[in-house]
């Protein structure tokens, strides 16, 4: 048999920012330890989180009776996952942070049936949020994330992160002015956005008065970035990001502009 | 949309979710076990320390919490006149002793607070109960694309600012 690819996708209410990392190093972690008890041979296993999503993709799996092997592996995967802050959503026991609304599982393009969370799983998924209820059937594992890419999310990590650096640098290059892109911000903003869409907004210059690291402190508290010039003074300026399309950016930038103002008023 | 018929829309949305329309100050007493469905809009005499803009809520509590409950709470936002594709809807998570559930920003702003209640002690599984409170204000000036709550027009005669001694400016 020719090894395919395997997915588990678990969708849920948007998950607290602080936990997703460690469950996909969980998931990841597990999910080697189980296909090494079971005897299946896999190219690698990886796992990647989101807002509202934690998925385990294992590229080029083989073994003996996969769909059967799997099918009893994920539920005991996923009641592993151990946070800090869990509940029971429905009376299967199972705990998670927020309530779980959908299971995906493949093998290749076989289903692979199971229960959890009182949920069994399926060929479905959603797209963004943004984009309405729109169910996307997947037709095979190997299709996952080009589905998902054309329904708004990007599953990875490191694709989200390139997508706001290329688009800050974008920003940048086009204001002739530095945006600090602060690491950390960017880490609180990797699990906050499917679909990071740059927003680029300004402030009353009367609040460059202030002590600059209090004005970048504010920014960084609401996950802004602050812009200067080639000497490193702050400009009336910031940069930020929404969540999946890019329809109605000025109401964006009005609202950050306006979230960014009171709080700046607050403190001066 | 005026502020008035946003309440209005909204009363006649969650009336067909299926839920009991409350009048202020309205004390219900529910059967232990049973379920409840509730909707309303409020005023507070005293700007109410939630972290939401102005003295208007609407509040929902939905016992048990449909699955689809979040969208069936977008959809609410559209019967009042907003476009959720133009604005920017992120879900903040909280864990207290409260409750567990989400600060709603729109466009950065906090708009709505969401909470699944915590679960009443022993007496085995019960599924969450949901209270959505919803800040009219800001819904309006969003609906209405409005700077000041001042400005917001309450019904075809009347300004909020009117209505409310110049507050809101």
């Amino acid at each position: 048999m020719t090894p395919r690819d395997v997915l588990l996708e678990l969708l849920a209410d948007p998950l607290p920012a602080g936990c997703v990392r460690s469950a996909a190093e969980q998931l990841k972690r597990l999910a080697a330890e189980e296909f090494a008890g079971a005897g299946l041979a896999c190219g690698s296993v990886e796992a990647y989180g989101t807002c509202r999503r934690l998925v385990l993709y294992a590229a080029g799996v083989t073994g003996g009776q996969m769909v059967k092997t799997l099918s009893d592996i994920f539920p005991r995967i996923l009641s592993r996952l151990e946070f800090q802050q869990a509940r029971a959503w429905e009376p299967s026991g199972f705990r998670f942070p927020r309530p779980v609304r959908g299971l995906l599982a493949l093998h290749g393009d076989r289903l692979v049936a199971f229960s959890a969370a009182g949920l069994r799983s399926g060929r479905t998924t959603e797209g963004h949020e943004a984009l309405g209820p729109r169910r996307l059937s997947l037709a095979s594992a190997e299709k996952y994330f080009k589905t998902l890419e054309h329904a708004s999310v990007l599953v990875k990590e490191d694709g989200r992160l390139e997508a706001m650096n290329a688009a800050l640098e974008a920003a940048s290059r086009r204001m002739k002015l530095g945006i600090e892109a602060h690491e950390e911000t960017l880490g609180e903003c990797l699990y906050c956005a499917e679909y990071p869409v740059p927003v680029i907004s300004g402030f009353a210059q009367e609040f460059l008065a202030l002590p600059p690291e209090r004005l970048r402190g504010v920014l960084r508290s609401l996950r802004f970035f602050p812009v200067s010039d080639d000497d490193g003074r702050l400009q009336p300026y910031f940069a930020a990001f929404r969540d999946g399309v890019s329809k109605g950016q000025r109401n964006v930038e009005d609202g950050f502009r306006a979230a960014l103002e009171s709080r700046l008023q607050q403190i001066s | 949309m005026d502020f008035q018929d946003i309440i209005l829309k909204l009363d006649r949305y969650w009336a067909k979710q299926g839920c009991a329309l409350l009048p202020p100050g309205g004390a219900v007493r529910r059967a232990p076990g049973g379920q409840l469905c509730l909707a309303g809009a409020a005023g507070c005499a005293a700007l109410p320390p939630d972290g939401l803009e102005g003295r208007y809520r609407y509040r929902v509590v939905l016992d048990p919490a449909p699955a689809g409950v979040r969208r069936v709470f977008l959809d609410s936002l559209r019967a009042a006149g907003l476009d959720r594709s133009e604005h920017d809807v992120r879900w903040l998570a909280f864990d207290g002793e409260a409750g567990t559930g989400w600060e709603i920003l729109l466009d950065g702003l906090p708009l709505a607070r969401f909470i699944y209640l915590p679960a009443p002690a022993g007496a085995g599984f019960r599924p969450a109960a949901a209270e959505i409170v919803t800040g009219l204000e800001r819904l309006a000036l969003v609906s209405q694309r409005k700077k000041r709550a001042a400005d917001l027009c309450w019904s075809r005669r009347l300004t909020y600012g009117e209505l409310h001694g110049g507050e809101g400016q």
